[in-house]
């Protein structure tokens, strides 16, 4: 899966990310490529087994531990 | 700041919000469990309350045709609070987007593509959500009235094949159930198909005329699929029972129960194609809103050329969102309804107070000098 990955990330890295260097938008280019790392990296963990936990698990962890939820079903 | 054009038109929205929330009818296992026989009612009274809570969002955008969630939040909000706020919203987007596309994913390999890995399906589908990103929401919602018709038409037909199942004294006895139970199936129904619609304050500057009759739009758009999830819940009710919380997807397994003589049977292939059409249009829509907002905080100037980016970000958080299914049901049903519910409706709401409040104030200062 990480050799897959890789790939798909490579394409993507040539498609969207190398114009923006092409066309000299640094800028807009550095910003495409802060949000494909937040693709990445938890992609690279995931396929190594590593435990990635994501924003909105750790909001359920917290509310039900705070106890402001529903009912469960039991 | 994002430039939107005025690219669909207003039939265009109604049919998108329609066939956005009927998109939803795989999620009603999140809430028939929790509501038994009496889960039609709170689908009835979660609309009744979304007619109410969604006067905001109405005034939002009456108040701002011209301007995007975002954009109105930095407007009232200020840049660095408007900001703040839109992470918010941007952080939502995100989320949903990644467990809708866990959802089909998991539909594809529960019922049609057994023997695929959700991975290959997943990737095909996201590839297809980019692609119709960077053509534009006139292409992403250009299908909307069709995948509309369809279901509708499925929906239907799959009703009257059945009706020689349906029991309907399942219904009975009317709201044997605790307030607490109803209040909560009536959020999880509130927030989960119809709050969603918030998504739309992210393309409405791309309706054209959308200052007139915005409310029209947003009502019978959101009547129209909210019907169809209630044909869906009475359906399931009337046939399984009590028995439907025993099933992850009820629909499918009565729709399998038919059997007109010999001829017709398998009819569930039809329900399948239909929430693959609707899932597709869901999830393309919800990447299409994913990208621009990632461009709008990010002040990136072309949205198109980030779509693959968010989708590959959307296809990875699908898998590490919720590594347990169980968990990622318990979620729906106990705490999401909480946390949607202030990201949904109490974020415009006060976003509106605050407008408001600001216009009065400028006015009065505005009289005094």
């Amino acid at each position: 899966m990480i050799f897959y990955a890789s790939v798909i990330f490579l394409l993507i890295i040539l498609v969207e990310i190398v114009p923006f260097f092409k066309e000299k938008n640094k800028k807009d280019g550095i910003k495409a490529s802060i949000v494909l790392l937040f693709a990445m990296i938890p992609a690279y963990l995931f396929f190594s087994n590593i435990k990635v936990y994501s924003p909105m698990y750790l909001m359920y962890e917290l509310f039900m531990w705070l106890g402001w939820h529903y009912p469960a079903l039991g | 700041m994002l430039k939107q054009s005025r690219t669909i038109s207003k039939m265009q929205m109604l049919f998108s919000i329609a066939c956005f929330i009927q998109a939803s009818m795989l999620l009603t296992s999140f809430f028939t469990p929790v509501g038994g026989s009496s889960s039609w009612l709170a689908v009835i009274s979660s609309y009744l309350v979304f007619a109410v809570f969604t006067i905001p969002l109405i005034m939002l955008i009456k108040n701002f045709p011209d301007k995007n969630l975002f954009q109105i939040n930095a407007i009232v909000f200020g840049k660095v609070g408007g900001k703040i706020v839109s992470a918010i919203y941007l952080i939502f987007f995100w989320t949903l987007s990644s467990l809708n596309t866990k959802d089909i994913g998991v539909f594809l390999q529960q019922t049609v593509m057994t023997k695929t890995p959700t991975y290959v399906t997943i990737f095909f589908l996201m590839f297809l959500c980019a692609w119709a990103t960077r053509k534009g929401l006139s292409v992403v919602t250009r299908y909307a009235s069709f995948f509309f018709g369809v279901s509708m038409i499925i929906m239907i037909f799959s009703f009257i094949f059945s009706y020689n199942l349906m029991d309907f004294s399942y219904f009975l006895p009317i709201l044997d159930i605790e307030p607490i139970r109803f209040i909560q199936t009536t959020n999880v129904s509130l927030n989960i198909p119809l709050g969603e619609i918030i998504f739309f304050l992210m393309i409405h500057p791309e309706v054209r005329d959308i200052n007139k009759n915005s409310g029209k739009v947003v009502y019978i758009g959101s009547f129209m699929g909210m019907l169809n999830i209630l044909l869906v819940v009475i359906h399931d009710t009337a046939i399984l029972g009590e028995a439907g919380k025993l099933f992850t997807i009820p629909t499918f397994e009565t729709l399998r129960m038919i059997s007109i003589g010999d001829v017709l049977s398998r009819v569930e292939i039809l329900f399948a194609i239909m929430l693959m059409l609707l899932l597709f249009f869901k999830i393309s829509f919800m990447v299409y809103v994913t990208t621009i907002s990632i461009a709008e905080i990010l002040e990136i100037k072309d949205y198109r050329r980030i779509a693959f980016i968010t989708a590959a970000l959307v296809y990875i958080s699908s898998y590490i969102q919720f590594n347990d299914s169980y968990i990622h049901a318990e979620f729906g049903i106990t705490v999401a309804p909480l946390i949607w519910t202030f990201i949904e409706f109490f974020l415009p709401f006060l976003t509106l107070m605050i407008f408001i409040v600001k216009q009065k104030y400028k006015k009065g200062s505005e009289q005094t000098a």
